[in-house]
């Protein structure tokens, strides 16, 4: 669908539909039943009539092309000259149905609480009635026929709709939005056309018309049971009824009105996906800027000729040699080949393929993690820190793209691994830890059979050797009376605790190396310090090697030995992270640093709290972006006219550690400094 | 006159057995161009004073006087009083802005919503330019709707909006939380440029006492809902009197500096059920599970000290030049750095 016909339209409603899968076809679909519902009893509202009772119950014949019925007339007109009727009771009932239903739905949800709760048992018990039998109900009181089918099926299916509704205005009435729009002043009613209805809109419109299809079909069973649609008028309902009886006989008489009733159920699905898409201002792809923005930059790079496209800017990480970062690599392989590794990351390079090509989210990342060694990973959001480490657990989720030349886990390379063994050597070898630790947990079972079931599947230990050994782990993350701790299920431990029992349970295999991911974000400030505690002790005492990745420089000073500093998913600076922090060497390095603000009084002087802190002017290039030289050039105060064309390699600086700078590391050939 | 006085302030969620007191007995003046940060960790109740000072919650004791008025329970024009001089900036600004709107229309209504001056459509178009400039962004943002910002932009709209009702008072809570350290900056150095230039006052919360130092002047430290140390930042950072600020200062992660230790054992107790006497003897360092002969934390709570409680309630912080700057207080029996 997202043809060139769709980059020609302006209006983002229109793009957005357009764009949506079916978006097109629902329409065009439903644009020809609606034709067929004005036009087809003018043109077989006469012929469905004619009874021929000389060629009843007819298969097929030229002038019947699906048959005829028990009183010879034409299926195929009887059928084309029902649609207008059938479309209208269909469409009134499911529009009877969404009126009524969300409007009292909404309502609930708008009232008090002791009023609300009332409602919403009031709804819940009307919801016990299945709708056919309450319409059955209705049917009785109104009378038969088309008019009360239509209203008693309507209301019928109401309750329904008024608990999805309920539901969704109390979601979304619980949004901070709404408690902001109230801190502004707006008034009730306008806080439920403006604020309540459009986000809930979604949703409901998508329910209100896949229920159309519903309601015909409702119909259809009134119709069967004779309450329904009464003769000489006919929908598809009472085509059908007629021809299942018949169907051995006459197979189309039933088949036609059926196909009818499933192609109007599809395009209706199709049409209300692609218009509940097009409502939602999140999907709209706003193209008129965002190829502005490319153009622009087509027209920077145009400025250095010769260099044609991403595929020349961006070697792919198999032909390694071309890659900055290769060299390096390679001097580092030759010099620690004596020390085993706990890690070793070569090349990395994870992907996401969207319609102009893949574009690169982390792009020829290096690095090791030796045995014992404290890692941290530092960048923020979006510089590929979390994918990276993701990609050592090969947990990225679809559809990106992993390619590296290596990526071992205590030697053993996981890229070849079949999957049976990369299981095997992950859950013993690795374990990771997520800032919401409640998240990774299952809520519905109790902490010790969380902490025991890995080892108990793993490594074959009994339930009681696994439980002193939880105990044992518990204790090292300090959770004192760990026994009873096990009994406890995640949402009785604070966030704190959560944590260091996450902790607890990436231990239990005895992992090598602890992958720690923002752990202690989610955290207050002293039960962070306890947990980057715990961590010190772990890597002290059971020599367990940790990557800690962090937006917060302060935590990483607390625990790393070594540092990498990653920005618009690439390696910028790497260092020991005492000198790292102290004399930073990359521009972005440097400029980060400083815009962290610093606490009164708690150092000497030269960053006077009254001093502006300092901010890094524009904005990291997007991964759709084709950047050719450093990323970040377009921010640095030190850019020469090579770091937009060429991009810088990591290389070692002089001050130590490594650094993708070219004014930094001295590579600058008579060129003015801009 | 203060702008804004609490006194003896109480929220209270819930009845009977599960009853919560989230804000305990707080007293707290702010004076008019001032900005004083609240500090605290989750269940602190720091967020929820905050609400219950714009009537997002109901108070359940205590009186809060704006600007003169006394606007507790407020309703009707007591609302419209609260909303003309205070507005609130929340964490989340893609949470806090409806995504439905450009940014534009959101402005645009809480200009037409709260200023009386800019009645015509016009006005209100010129206006919402003018807030656009104000946060420095292009006022071509108007357009746009909130997914197309990115988390800093989205944070500078809120701050837009908040600003278009012309408040004396800006409530911030934690604000730069869910940023990235370079774009917290950036919101930082906006904040106190617009302070200077409007003559804004700040009520500051953050978990982040860096952010509070870089703001304020001076701060107040919750725990359990009760309002244990209250200084002028200067001091309390570098010479806190409460056991719990002392840890909370040695828990902040340094970029530079010496590594932390974990001086506040344990979690943050439930706040349903508060330890008895002082609520933070349990994790208190030099407490009484610590050092012997000082019962007292267990027995009383120093809030209820009546000796104490004059200290409290006479001279709880006030901002440079009310020359109340040396009063300053500390819940604790055996305050630190007392003869």
């Amino acid at each position: 669908m997202a043809g060139p016909a769709a980059g020609r339209i302006r209006h983002p409603v229109l793009r957005a539909f357009v764009r949506a899968p079916g978006g097109l076809i629902g329409a065009g679909l439903l644009l020809g039943l609606l034709v067929l519902a004005v036009v087809g009893p003018m043109i077989w509202g006469h012929p469905a009539t004619v009874t021929d009772l000389n060629v009843p119950y007819q298969v097929h014949s030229p002038e019947h092309p699906l048959g005829t019925d028990s009183l010879g007339r034409d299926v195929l007109a009887r059928t084309l000259s029902a649609t207008r009727l059938t479309l209208v009771l269909g469409l009134s009932a499911a529009a009877i149905s969404a009126v009524v239903g969300f409007g009292i739905g909404t309502a609930v949800a708008a009232l008090g609480p002791r009023a609300r709760g009332i409602g919403r048992r009031a709804i819940e018990s009307s919801l016990s009635f299945p709708p056919i039998l309450l319409a059955l109900f209705l049917v009785a009181i109104i009378g038969a026929g088309a008019r009360g089918a239509v209203i008693a099926i309507g209301l019928g299916a109401a309750p329904g709709f008024a608990r999805l509704a309920e539901n969704f205005a109390t979601s979304v009435g619980s949004r901070e939005f709404i408690a902001s729009a109230k801190a502004t002043g707006v008034g009730r009613v306008r806080l439920m056309q403006r604020y309540l209805l459009p986000n809930m809109a979604e949703p409901l419109v998508l329910a209100g018309l896949a229920y159309v299809a519903g309601a015909i079909i409702d119909i259809s069973g009134l119709d069967f049971l004779g309450l329904g649609v009464q003769p000489p008028a006919y929908d598809w309902g009472t085509l059908l009824t007629a021809g299942v009886q018949s169907i051995y006989v006459t197979p189309f008489a039933g088949m036609a009105p059926a196909f009818m009733i499933m192609l109007t159920g599809t395009s209706l699905v199709f049409f209300g996906e692609a218009l509940s898409r097009a409502l939602n201002p999140r999907l709209w792809v706003t193209g008129p800027r965002r190829d502005r923005r490319a153009e622009r930059a087509r027209a920077g790079r145009a400025g250095k000729a010769g260099l044609a496209g991403p595929a020349a800017a961006r070697p792919a990480p198999a032909t390694g040699a071309a890659d900055p970062a290769g060299p390096v690599v390679a001097d580092a392989v030759v010099a620690d080949a004596a020390v085993a590794d706990a890690v070793v990351v070569e090349n990395l390079r994870i992907t996401l393929p969207s319609g102009g090509g893949p574009r690169a989210l982390v792009d020829g990342v290096s690095f090791r993690l030796r045995a014992g060694e404290v890692l941290g990973i530092v960048g923020e959001s979006g510089s590929g820190k979390t994918l990276t480490s993701l990609a050592i657990g090969q947990l990225l989720p679809h559809p990106l793209r992993t390619t590296a030349t290596r990526i071992e886990l205590g030697g053993t390379e996981l890229t070849t691994l079949p999957p049976g063994r990369l299981a095997r050597v992950l859950g013993t070898g690795l374990a990771m830890i997520f800032q919401d630790p409640m998240s990774s947990m299952n809520p519905a079972s109790r902490a010790g059979s969380q902490l025991t079931d890995g080892a108990r599947r793993h490594r074959g230990l009994s339930r009681e050797e696994a439980r002193a050994e939880a105990v044992q782990r518990l204790g090292e993350v300090r959770i004192g009376d760990a026994r009873r701790a096990l009994r406890r299920y995640p949402h009785q431990f604070s966030g704190g605790m959560q944590q260091r029992i996450m902790i607890a349970m990436g231990l239990m295999a005895r992992p090598r190396v602890l992958i720690a991911d923002e752990p202690t974000t989610a955290l207050d400030v002293t039960v962070q310090a306890q947990v980057l505690e715990v961590l010190r002790d772990i890597n002290a005492s059971e020599g367990t090697a940790i990557i800690l990745i962090s937006h917060n420089l302060g935590v990483i000073n607390q625990l790393c030995d070594r540092v990498l500093v990653m920005y618009a998913g690439r390696v910028v600076e790497e260092g020991d992270r005492e000198r790292l922090l102290a004399d930073p060497q990359h521009p972005y390095t440097k400029a980060l640093l400083a815009s962290v603000p610093v606490l009164p009084g708690t150092v000497p002087s030269g960053t006077s709290p009254a001093a502006e802190l300092k901010t890094i002017p524009g904005r990291p290039p997007r991964p759709d972006e084709d950047v050719p030289g450093c990323s970040f050039a377009a921010r640095c105060p030190l850019a020469i006219s090579r770091c937009t064309a060429e991009r810088p390699a990591l290389t070692a600086a002089a001050a130590g550690g490594k650094v993708a700078c070219f004014v930094v590391t001295g590579a600058i050939t008579g060129e003015a400094v801009r | 006159m203060s702008l804004l006085e609490l006194d003896h302030v109480a929220v209270r969620y819930g009845a009977g057995r599960h009853a919560l007191t989230a804000v305990d007995d707080v007293s707290l003046a702010v004076e008019a161009g001032t900005s004083i940060g609240i500090v605290g960790e989750s269940g602190s109740g720091k967020s929820t004073l905050a609400r219950a000072i714009v009537q997002l919650v109901p108070t359940a004791s205590g009186r809060i006087t704006l600007d003169g008025r006394d606007v507790t329970g407020a309703r009707g024009s007591a609302v419209r009083h609260i909303r003309d001089r205070v507005q609130m900036v929340f964490q989340d600004p893609f949470a806090s802005l409806n995504p439905r709107r450009t940014v534009g229309a959101t402005l645009a209504e809480a200009v037409g919503l709260n200023d009386r001056r800019a009645s015509g459509g016009g006005d209100r178009q010129a206006r919402v330019t003018e807030l656009l400039e104000l946060v420095r962004l292009d006022p071509a943002a108007r357009y746009r709707y909130p997914n197309e910002f990115s988390g800093g932009q989205i944070q500078r709209v809120a701050i837009a909006r908040a600003l278009a009702a012309g408040p004396r008072l800006l409530i911030l809570d934690e604000v730069t939380s869910a940023l990235d350290v370079s774009v917290q900056a950036a919101i930082l150095n906006l904040l106190r440029d617009l302070r200077e230039r409007l003559g804004l006052t700040y009520l500051c919360i953050s978990h982040d006492l860096s952010v509070i130092g870089y703001l304020c002047q001076s701060a107040v430290v919750m725990y359990l809902g009760q309002l244990v140390e209250a200084a002028p930042c200067a001091d309390l950072f570098s010479a806190p009197r409460h056991p719990y600020s002392r840890s909370l200062l040695d828990s902040v992660p340094q970029v530079r500096g010496e590594r932390i230790r974990a001086t506040a054992s344990g979690d943050v107790p439930n706040p349903r059920f508060p330890p008895p006497g002082c609520r933070y003897h349990p994790r208190c360092a030099v407490g009484p599970l610590a050092q012997p002969g000082r019962e007292a934390c267990l027995q009383r709570d120093p809030h209820q000290d009546d000796g104490r409680a004059a200290s409290l309630n006479g001279g709880p912080v006030t901002g440079p030049g009310s020359g109340a700057v040396g009063g300053r207080f500390a819940a604790c029996h055996f305050p630190l750095g007392a003869p």
